[in-house]
């Protein structure tokens, strides 16, 4: 059966969300687009196993992230050189009066470990929810939860936490409050 | 081809995914997990999306509506999976 206009029409439109994905995963934006052009391929050879009229934003962010994980398996972890801009720049400052820079939160985001990063991201930014992206990430509602909670600790940590905020009112008041987070 | 059994697979899972989604969205639509985990930092919940809107707002490369448009002429007439 030939894919249909509708199909291709909405892959198209799709494919903005893909690349800020594979971007985020492989946090190098050569790629991340090729592995849309292989999300792309892929998609186009199953359109048959989609249902019309269900989430096909989902059901490509499914297949992009199988991509991404088994080509990583694949080549091993030296695949993950990111480009230059996102790692090298910079330090990590502690924030001046809560103020987060971009490019600080790149390189903190790129810290985290990889479920985190891709949890945080499809609850943060891309808009799915709980439920969604455990299916996306093939775990546990429960897990993505846990994820996107430890992320948003690290990334606490890194951004407003370090330096001479270690031992600062910061920490603790964070230890008191933290005692009481979902 | 080859990549049935591997692929298929993937595109099974797809549309269990899809189909449970459907069910969860139903149900907690409401939940707005945003608020409830990042809400609370909400500078967090800001730059994420600040930096994902780089990318989602850039123009989409020409390689993926010339990509679309030779998987349609390859499909052909002739062609069945």
């Amino acid at each position: 059966m030939a894919v249909t206009p509708e199909f291709k029409r909405d892959l198209l439109a799709t494919i903005p969300s893909l690349r800020a994905f594979a971007v985020s995963l492989s946090q190098n934006a050569d790629k991340a687009d090729d592995l849309v052009q292989e999300t792309l391929v892929k998609a186009w050879d199953k359109h048959e196993s989609f249902q019309m009229g269900t989430n096909l934003k989902a059901w490509l962010f499914t297949i992009l992230r199988n991509e991404f994980y088994s080509q990583m398996r694949k080549r091993g972890r030296e695949v993950q050189d990111s480009d230059g801009i996102m790692t090298e720049r910079l330090a990590v400052h502690p924030s001046q009066e809560g103020k987060l820079d971009l490019a600080d939160f790149r390189q903190a985001l790129e810290k985290l470990p990889e479920d985190q990063r891709e949890a945080i991201i499809l609850i943060g930014a891309s808009g799915f929810s709980y439920e969604e992206a455990a299916m996306i990430c093939n775990c546990a509602v429960g897990t993505i939860k846990s994820r996107v909670s430890r992320a948003r600790t690290r990334l606490q940590e890194l951004l407003q936490i370090s330096g001479e905020a270690d031992y600062g009112p910061d920490a603790i008041s964070s230890q008191v409050l933290g005692s009481n987070a979902a | 081809m080859d990549t049935v059994g591997q692929g298929g697979q993937a595109a099974e899972l797809g549309v269990n995914t899809v189909k449970s989604m459907n069910d969860a969205k139903d149900a907690g639509a409401a939940a707005q997990p945003t608020a409830e985990l990042l809400g609370p930092n909400s500078e967090i919940a800001r730059k994420l999306k600040q930096l994902y809107d780089e990318v989602l707002t850039s123009e989409v490369p020409d390689r993926f509506t010339r990509l679309l448009a030779e998987l349609e002429q390859a499909e052909g007439p002739r062609r069945e999976d």
